[in-house]
């Protein structure tokens, strides 16, 4: 008689739980969290200790929804210290830093499920609030399931979410550096000859190559930096013209460069730059003025456009750039080798 | 004006684009040719590794971007976009036609289209690990405005075949026809790296070439008897040899030597060369050298030319490249030619390549001042 009793105790219980669970699910379902709360008290008369795992769940989630986490962690908490006591001591050791996770044995699936659970709720309040604890919590969590490949695949995609989170905050932030240059550049000179006595007067061009001295400073972030620099250079230009008007010949004519360049370049890589830049630059020419005639344009204030290449390697870097610069014919041409400190 | 007549001549003369080693690849660190090419120096067809590679990693994917995948893609790279079947023949067919025009802004500019090369031909693999390869190509080529004395100019013509032996990974033995091993093989044949040197589309000779490669350094010693579709007298016969070495899995560091003469001349150049990768498909190439050539009853006269060119991958399949070059036709003068060349290169679909060059040729004379002369490239170039 006693163990038909208990049969029936053991075949009947459950079922009768299961469908009163399925009430209270179903009240979850409807967002009716206070109503699926009280359908799981009724089944249990109220007394924690005879929940089912199924039932304890629902009620956390219940709870997490009402936005009572406290309520809710203190059930999953519940759960964890009646069955996995003495596995939880060595996660809370691993979470802590105290072992190494991939030290710890292969944990139940329950306590895995929970902590999932509690993985899932931490990162919700940690989107809501951004606390710096949550994502503590949520990072230590993400890694464990990651380590015991429980739900590994959803774990995985919240730590990248974060390591794509800290690498955005990374890249965005913006910090100065400063950089000598040494370079060769080439230009072509268009000064003006004027005959004194007619007043006619002719085109006179010259190409130039010399050596360009850069001091200057980027600021800028992962995407992209502002540009800025002073150089002071020094060349020697061939000067010619064998119209039928003039015979104007020179060589060897001494040029003295200085330039402020800014421009903006975006980084197509962590090392590569493309951009472009804006000279403003003073040339100053030594050309020999013949008797009876005055060159003007020897002296030029100009600006131009330049496009503007940079690839490091370490802390060296190569430089390129190459452009129009107003007042002076075709291409002005900068290639050179840095150091950036 | 004698250095803008110069100079003019110069482009003219020496312009060709062909081959198809893109040596910048170290941008990926892919440091060794013989990873993508059947020819351990690059050129030539590409073995199937690297047909996949071009189908992925190299070309564009917005092209059919919803249906292909990158597998997709390298399943279908082997010859007229077909499968592998593991074949133990590999037929390759190339075009390269370009549009060129000269004296951009002058009344003298000139432009046209020209059909560079339509190529087909074959790799043979009777051994399934390619230690045993015959490789040949055959197809058009334009009549070079500059042929060379004692060949008869000829439309079609063998670009290269020979046999190669590798008896181990380590070690390799080429028989045939091929190009000549030094610098840094770029597909700018129209570079001084490749034009004072004589190193250009049509300088291949028949050759025996020995190549060992190992993590760390390609060695590689190319005996010449030069083209044997040419007069005996004017062919150059010699040797090159060439080593590089790795000093980390993105910076490449080399050393060229060659030497050949012909019954009135001879010359012998060496070379430094260096290849950087920046990572993400960017790099920088660098090559200096000099020239010696000497021809009967004159001087020697030495030559020296600074090769440097950069990649930046702005977005797969799409390169902004920008090249630098420096040119002294004798050491001893102050003269030197300084060329300056931004562009694009742009793989849209595998087997497919466009890529648009502006060229900037300045004269730097003691004697005299010439303008500089502007022209531009456009290419269109199609691997099978």
């Amino acid at each position: 008689m006693v163990i038909r009793s208990l049969l029936l105790l053991i075949l009947f219980i459950p079922i009768a739980n299961a469908l009163t669970l399925r009430d209270a699910a179903n009240a979850y379902k409807k967002r009716q969290y206070r109503k699926s709360i009280k359908i799981i008290k009724k089944i249990s008369k109220g007394n924690i200790k005879f929940y089912t795992d199924d039932s304890l769940i629902l009620m956390s989630k219940n709870f997490e929804q009402l936005g009572e986490m406290k309520n809710a962690n203190m059930i999953r908490n519940f759960m964890i210290s009646r069955k996995y006591r003495k596995e939880n001591r060595e996660v809370k050791k691993a979470l802590a830093g105290k072992i190494d996770l991939d030290d710890l044995d292969e944990l139940p699936k329950g306590l895995l499920k929970v902590y999932y659970m509690m993985l899932s709720s931490r990162y919700d309040m940690y989107l809501k609030n951004k606390s710096a604890r949550n994502k503590k919590a949520v990072i230590k969590f993400a890694e464990l399931l990651v380590e015991q490949d429980y739900k590994s695949d959803k774990a995985e995609i919240i730590l990248k979410r974060f390591r794509d989170e800290e690498q955005r905050k990374k890249d965005a932030i913006f910090y100065k550096k400063y950089f000598m240059l040494a370079s060769y550049a080439s230009w072509q000179d268009e000064i003006i000859l004027t005959d004194d006595a007619s007043g006619f007067e002719q085109d006179i061009n010259s190409t130039a190559q010399g050596t360009l001295l850069t001091a200057g400073m980027t600021y800028g972030n992962a995407h992209g930096e502002y540009r800025f620099q002073l150089s002071v250079g020094f060349g020697a230009a061939t000067v010619g013209e064998d119209s039928g008007d003039f015979d104007y010949f020179q060589n060897n004519v001494g040029e003295t460069l200085f330039s402020f360049t800014s421009g903006y370049l975006w980084k197509t890589s962590d090392n590569v730059s493309i951009g472009v830049s804006a000279p403003l630059l003073l040339r100053i020419g030594d050309f020999t003025e013949p008797d009876g005639f005055t060159i003007s344009q020897g002296t030029i204030i100009t600006t131009g456009l330049l496009a503007h290449m940079v690839w490091n390697i370490n802390s060296y870097f190569l430089n390129l750039e190459f452009g129009k610069v107003l007042k002076l014919r075709s291409s002005f041409i900068n290639i050179g080798v840095g150091y950036t400190f | 004006m004698i250095n803008f007549n110069y100079l003019k001549i110069l482009i003219l003369s020496t312009l060709s684009f062909a081959a198809f080693g893109y040596a910048n690849f170290i941008g990926y660190s892919y440091q060794q040719c013989i990873t993508c090419h059947y020819n351990p120096y690059g050129n030539g067809p590409l073995n199937d590794y690297g047909r996949a590679l071009g189908a992925t990693l190299v070309s564009s994917k917005e092209i059919l971007k919803d249906s292909l995948s990158d597998e997709d893609r390298a399943e279908m790279s082997s010859f007229l976009y077909g499968k592998y079947k593991g074949d133990y023949f590999k037929p390759h067919a190339n075009y390269r036609g370009l549009y060129y025009k000269t004296d951009i802004g002058s009344e003298t500019s000139q432009a046209e289209w020209i059909n560079m090369m339509a190529n087909v031909g074959f790799t043979f693999r009777p051994t399934k690990n390619d230690s045993l390869i015959v490789v040949a190509s055959i197809g058009y080529a334009p009549e070079p405005s500059n042929p060379v004395t004692g060949e008869e100019p000829s439309t079609y013509r063998s670009r290269e075949h020979y046999i190669g032996w590798r008896p181990s990974k380590n070690h390799g033995l080429y028989f045939g026809m091929m190009d000549k091993v030094f610098g840094i093989r770029i597909p700018d044949h129209n570079s001084f790296s490749r034009t004072v040197t004589n190193l250009t589309m049509n300088d291949g000779a028949h050759a025996a070439l020995y190549h060992y490669t190992n993590k760390s350094f390609d060695f590689g010693l190319q005996y010449f008897l030069g083209n044997l579709q040419q007069d005996e007298n004017v062919r150059p016969s010699g040797f090159t040899t060439q080593f590089e070495y790795s000093l980390n899995n993105l910076n490449r560091v080399g050393a060229s030597f060659l030497s050949q003469s012909n019954t009135f001349s001879s010359q012998s150049m060496w070379a430094l060369h260096w290849r950087a990768g920046i990572l993400k498909g960017s790099s920088i190439m660098v090559e200096f050298g000099r020239v010696t050539k000497e021809f009967e009853g004159s001087e020697a006269t030495t030559s020296e030319y600074f090769f440097l060119q950069n990649h930046i991958l702005i977005k797969r399949g799409l390169f902004a490249l920008v090249t630098f070059e420096q040119f002294k036709d004798n050491i001893e003068d102050t003269d030197k030619t300084l060329k300056l060349g931004p562009g694009i290169q742009y793989f849209p679909f595998q087997g497919i390549e466009a890529r648009f060059d502006i060229y900037n040729l300045r004269s730097l004379s003691e004697q005299n001042y010439s303008n500089d002369t502007w022209s531009f490239a456009g290419q269109v170039h199609i691997w099978l």
